[in-house]
């Protein structure tokens, strides 16, 4: 490349460097190698990772600006990928906030069988700065009751103690790269009875 | 899916006239288009969020239109690429294909963040991102959030198709630049079959993979790196592409790195030093690059520092940062004297960062002992489903570094290895260590060098290797069934 320099600090022609066949065939047939290698860890590498997520609640940053979000999704069985983004990011029109839960009567309890077993849930209690929820009475709404969790695979309770809560947020504890919640058909017709 | 296909064609298009106006001409032309009026529009986007103008992304799409086109109508001095009615009808016909298909297939990978990404998103639609709150900015910035805005126009909060097309360009941008680089050092089969090989390597690692699908910007800050650190390789490499065109590339991807990830000014601070110091390059290029990068970085934080007094929040390591702009800007008048001392510059940092890193150690040694531990169980334990993956390329570019020496590759080596320090160095910046997860920032942000070092291990191919195999040809020579050609190694 032309360069511009003073000739005192240019430095030297480059010299013609290349590595010979041999290296670039050993290069070559590493990054193959590297390739297959790749490859071949796939299978189990998907079949660690997380398998399917309900749904999702969440809040905006603002704090008179709630948005509920709920996600259809995805039972264990389905297709993991085929996680429904788009369906429910579309009911979340900035500032509006979808009814369910103000529907809900009030100390309903949500079947957590329904889950589809895969608890370990637990409150995510950061608020818009990351710092911590604040108590839910300054968001407008009322109380989150509680939110029982168990290790994974154990049933998980979430009780909405009044038809004025507005958000929920919560996330996996063990992997919250998948959060979590509400799948919009739990919320129809549930009562308290015994999970199904 | 009418808005997603014009908006990803207008990016695309915008992209076309800026690299034909350099005359740019490359198989890779609508991949690099893609990266170059995306890069064009969040630039456009962010000046217009920073300077308090409406934020529609209509405006900022109409704005990325025109100033391409008025770019276009300027005079060069050298032939600009044609305009080929068949191949523009065929990158049409395609994108519209993948948009379809991406939009359909629904393959959406998510988490927290990507909901605070897309919290923005939907202000800057809606044309209120003064509501946007400064935690958002500051941890989410702005890229992704302006990348998805334009789904505001069709009721929708992203953009299905962004991430799995930007993961395809990514793949054939590293294609383009392994093959470019190699140029005529090498036989025109072999430039393909490591361009192929390094494009599957890229492709086999599952985390590229759950990032070609994930709302994040971690998949756009590793296009950006690989693009902003190759581009000047390729320069340093005399490639056919015109510097001019390569330099244009640069100086629209620096400032999208800045507003990609918090993290991002940081990044680009590792890739342009050795740049900035190399004197094979030309000074109008690396004083451009200087510029752009620290005003960028200075610009953004003080648009972060001026909404934080705004409500009465003092964040001192936003001052360190508009310094670390203004000094990197001012780099462009002192080139002459960088260039001197290229390799105290470059090792001289680098062991600025590990006697940092050290001290701080010294002084809280949990942060860095647990860092560790969270850190190898995440990459070298698939805890964070990166499986062998970074082992692998890892153990792959130790060897390339130990085994070769070439000039030219340190524009890509530096960023690499400099990164270890600079995010151990994060870790104290936000207080805490990283943490076992997938969703660990570090677990995340790894991806981020990920094609730099594919690419860097492809650059190994025109490197001299200090330790030749039996029967190999001595170092410097060329080789015999290579065609001639001078690089800057």
């Amino acid at each position: 490349m032309p360069d511009a320099a003073d000739p005192a600090t240019t430095p030297p022609e480059p010299s013609v460097t290349t590595a010979s066949p041999a290296a670039r065939l050993l290069l070559l047939g590493l990054l193959i190698g590297a390739v297959v290698a790749n490859v071949a860890q796939l299978p189990w590498l998907e079949a660690d990772a997380p398998r399917a997520t309900l749904g999702s609640v969440w809040y905006r940053n603002a704090h008179d600006d709630l948005s509920l979000i709920v996600q259809e999704d995805s039972a264990p069985d389905n297709v993991r990928e085929r996680y429904l983004l788009p369906l429910f990011l579309r009911e979340a029109t900035p500032g509006v906030t979808i009814a369910r839960p103000a529907d809900l009567p009030a100390n309903q309890l949500l079947r957590p069988s329904a889950l589809i077993g895969l608890g370990g849930l637990t409150i995510d209690d950061r608020d818009a700065d990351g710092q911590g929820i604040p108590d839910l009475d300054d968001l407008g709404g009322t109380t989150l009751l509680s939110g029982e969790g168990g290790s994974m695979g154990e049933p998980f309770e979430v009780r909405v103690a009044d038809t004025d809560v507005t958000t929920l947020v919560v996330r996996w504890d063990w992997d919250p790269l998948w959060f979590v919640l509400i799948d919009e058909r739990l919320l129809d017709g549930v009562d308290e009875g015994e999970p199904s | 899916m009418i808005v997603e296909v014009i908006v990803i064609l207008l990016w695309i298009a915008a992209g076309a006239l800026l690299l034909s106006r350099v005359g740019l001409r490359s198989w890779a032309f609508a991949a690099l288009s893609m990266a170059v009026g995306c890069s064009l529009y969040l630039v456009l986007g962010a000046a217009q969020l920073m300077a308090a103008l409406p934020s529609s992304p209509l405006l900022t799409l109409a704005a990325t239109l025109i100033v391409a086109g008025l770019v276009s109508l300027t005079p060069v001095d050298r032939p600009r690429t044609a305009f080929r009615p068949g191949p523009a009808l065929a990158v049409a016909v395609v994108t519209i294909g993948l948009v379809g298909f991406f939009r359909e297939a629904r393959l959406v990978r998510y988490h927290w963040d990507s909901v605070q990404y897309l919290t923005s998103a939907g202000l800057i639609a809606e044309g209120a991102p003064d509501r946007i709150s400064n935690y958002l900015f500051e941890a989410r910035t702005l890229a992704v959030p302006l990348l998805h805005a334009p789904a505001g126009l069709n009721d929708e909060l992203h953009l299905r198709s962004v991430s799995p097309i930007l993961a395809l360009a990514t793949l054939a941008i590293l294609a383009w630049l392994v093959r470019e680089g190699l140029g005529r050092a090498v036989q025109p089969r072999e430039g393909i079959a490591f361009a192929i090989a390094s494009v599957l390597l890229l492709a086999s690692i599952q985390r590229f993979q759950f990032n070609a699908f994930y709302v994040n910007g971690h998949l756009l800050t590793a296009l950006l790196v690989m693009l902003i650190a190759g581009a000047g390789w390729l320069i340093l490499r005399e490639a056919q592409t015109p510097p001019a065109a390569l330099a244009m590339v640069q100086f629209l991807a620096a400032p999208v790195l800045v507003i990609a990830r918090p993290e991002g000014s940081l990044m680009l601070a590792l890739i342009v030093l050795p740049q900035i110091v190399q004197a094979s390059l030309p000074r109008w290029q690396r004083a451009g690059l200087s510029v752009v990068s620290g005003l960028s970085i200075a610009a953004w934080h003080g648009f972060l520092l001026v909404r934080f007094l705004q409500q009465d929040e003092q964040e001192a390591w936003l001052y360190l940062m508009i310094a670390l702009g203004l000094a990197i800007a001012s780099c462009a008048a002192l080139l002459v004297v960088l260039e001197r001392i290229p390799r105290i510059a470059i090792l001289g940092s680098e062991f600025a960062l590990w006697l940092v890193l050290v001290v701080l150690a010294v002084r809280e040694p949990s942060i860095l002992v647990d860092s560790i531990i969270a850190t190898a169980r995440n990459a070298l334990m698939n805890e964070a489903y990166w499986g062998a993956s970074l082992a692998i390329l890892g153990v792959l570019a130790l060897g390339v570094l130990v085994a070769t020496k070439s000039a030219s590759a340190e524009v890509l080596r530096y960023p690499l290895t400099s990164f270890v320090p600079l995010v151990v160095l994060l870790a104290y910046v936000r207080g805490g260590p990283y943490r076992v997860s997938p969703a660990d920032s570090l677990a995340r942000m790894l991806l981020h060098i990920v094609p730099l070092a594919v690419l860097y291990l492809a650059s190994a191919a025109v490197a001299s290797w200090r330790h030749r195999p039996r029967g190999s040809q001595a170092d410097g020579q060329r080789s015999a069934s290579a065609s001639p050609t001078r690089t800057a190694d």
